[in-house]
C-alpha cells in the first residue's frame, strides 16, 4: 500500500484519535500505512494488505493439478519408487526421497 | 507433442503418488516416518515447505483410500513421537529483520544476524502463516481454508491421528514460548482443535475458524487504535 506523504497526518494528531481524519486512516490492517489513498473500500481486518503480492508458496498450494476428467487415482502414477528398498539407513532414505521428488526438485 | 508427453502426469501428482506408495511399504513405522521427514526437509531447504503441504493435500484430494491411509498412519506415528515433519517460519516479531518483498526490507539479515525461526507441523505452519507476520507474505484466507480442510480430511483417515492431532493443537494453543505463536494464532489453533474434537466436518472447521478469527479481531480493536502487525 502506497503511503502518500501529503496524506500523512500531523504527528500530534496520532496522539489524539479525535483529531484523526477517519476517512483517510486504516485501523488495524496488516502492512498498511497510517494514511492511505484507498479508504473508500477498506479490506476486512483479517486479510493481508490488498497490494501485497501473493506468496509463491500460496500459488503452489492453490495450483490445480488435476485434470477435470481424471478419476483422481494415484495408483497409476506410483512407479519409480522401489518400496522394498526402503530401509532404515541414510543412503537408502536419500535414494527414496530423491525418487519421490524426481521432477519437483533438482 | 508426443503421446508420452501428452499422457505424462502432473509432477505434483506423480510425486504425491510415489510418496504415498513409499509410505505404504512394509518398512517399519520409524523408517517410514524418517522418509516422510526427509522429503519435507529436502523441500524445506529451498523454502519449499508449502510444496510438502501440497503433496499431502494432493493425496487428500485423490480418490485413493489406501494412499490416504498410508500417509495418515505415518502422520499418526509422527504425532505419537511428537515429531511431525515441520517447516520453518520466522518467529513473530522477527520477520521485519529480514529483507521483505513487501517493504524492500527494514534491516538486512546480514546486519543483525539471521532472523530466528521456529519449526511448525503442517496445520500449525498454515495457521501461523495466516495469522502472524513471518518471512512469507501472509497466506490468504481462501487458501488457508482449502488447505486446512484437506489436511484435516487426510488426518481423519487414521483414527489414531484423528485423536492425537486436535489434542496437539490444543496443547500448542497454550504454548506461550517466546516467538512461537502470537495470541491470534493460538486462538485460531484452539478454535480448530475444539471444532475438530466436536466432530465438525473439515470444511466447517476451516470456515468456522476463519469466522471466529474475524470476530475476535474485530472485538479486540477499540475504535481509534492503530495496530501494527508483527
Amino acid at each position: 500500500m502506497k503511503v502518500q506523504s501529503d496524506n500523512v497526518l500531523n504527528a500530534d494528531a496520532l496522539l489524539d484519535p479525535n483529531r484523526l481524519d477517519q476517512s483517510r486512516v486504516d485501523i488495524g490492517q496488516h502492512a498498511r500505512g497510517l494514511a492511505t489513498d484507498s479508504a473508500a473500500t477498506p479490506a476486512p481486518i483479517t486479510e493481508r494488505g490488498a497490494a501485497a503480492a501473493r506468496d509463491p508458496g500460496e500459488d503452489v498450494l492453490q495450483a490445480n493439478v488435476w485434470d477435470d476428467n481424471s478419476a483422481r487415482s494415484l495408483a497409476h502414477f506410483a512407479g519409480g519408487v522401489d518400496a522394498a528398498s526402503i530401509a532404515p539407513d541414510a543412503q537408502a532414505l536419500d535414494r527414496a526421497a530423491d525418487a519421490i521428488l524426481a521432477g519437483l526438485v533438482d | 507433442m508426443t503421446a508420452a508427453a501428452a499422457t505424462a502426469p502432473n509432477p505434483v501428482i506423480a510425486a504425491s503418488a510415489r510418496l504415498a506408495a513409499a509410505l505404504a511399504s512394509p518398512a517399519d513405522e520409524e523408517t517410514r516416518l524418517a522418509l516422510l521427514k526427509r522429503v519435507a526437509r529436502r523441500l524445506e531447504r529451498s523454502d519449499g515447505y508449502p510444496m510438502f503441504l501440497k503433496l499431502l493435500k494432493t493425496v487428500a484430494e485423490s480418490s485413493d483410500a489406501n494412499a490416504k491411509r498410508a500417509v495418515a498412519e505415518t502422520l499418526a506415528a509422527a504425532l505419537r513421537r511428537d515429531d511431525l515433519p515441520g517447516g520453518q517460519l520466522a518467529s513473530w516479531g522477527g520477520s521485519r529483520l529480514m529483507p521483505s518483498r513487501e517493504s524492500g526490507g527494514v534491516l538486512a539479515g546480514q546486519f543483525l544476524g539471521s532472523s530466528p525461526r521456529k519449526t511448525f507441523g503442517p496445520i500449525e505452519y498454515l495457521t501461523a502463516w495466516l495469522c502472524q507476520g513471518t518471512q512469507r507474505t501472509r497466506l490468504g484466507e481462501a487458501a488457508y481454508a482449502d488447505a486446512l480442510a484437506r489436511l484435516i480430511d487426510l488426518v481423519n483417515c487414521s483414527s489414531d491421528a484423528r485423536a492425537r492431532y486436535p489434542a496437539k493443537l490444543e496443547a500448542e494453543s497454550r504454548n506461550e514460548l517466546e516467538g512461537a505463536y502470537t495470541q491470534a494464532t493460538r486462538q485460531c489453533l484452539a478454535d480448530v482443535a475444539a471444532r475438530w474434537r466436536a466432530d465438525e466436518s473439515p470444511e466447517a472447521i476451516a470456515n468456522g475458524a476463519l469466522a471466529h478469527r474475524a470476530e475476535v479481531a474485530t472485538a479486540a480493536l477499540p475504535r481509534g487504535w492503530l495496530v501494527r502487525d508483527l
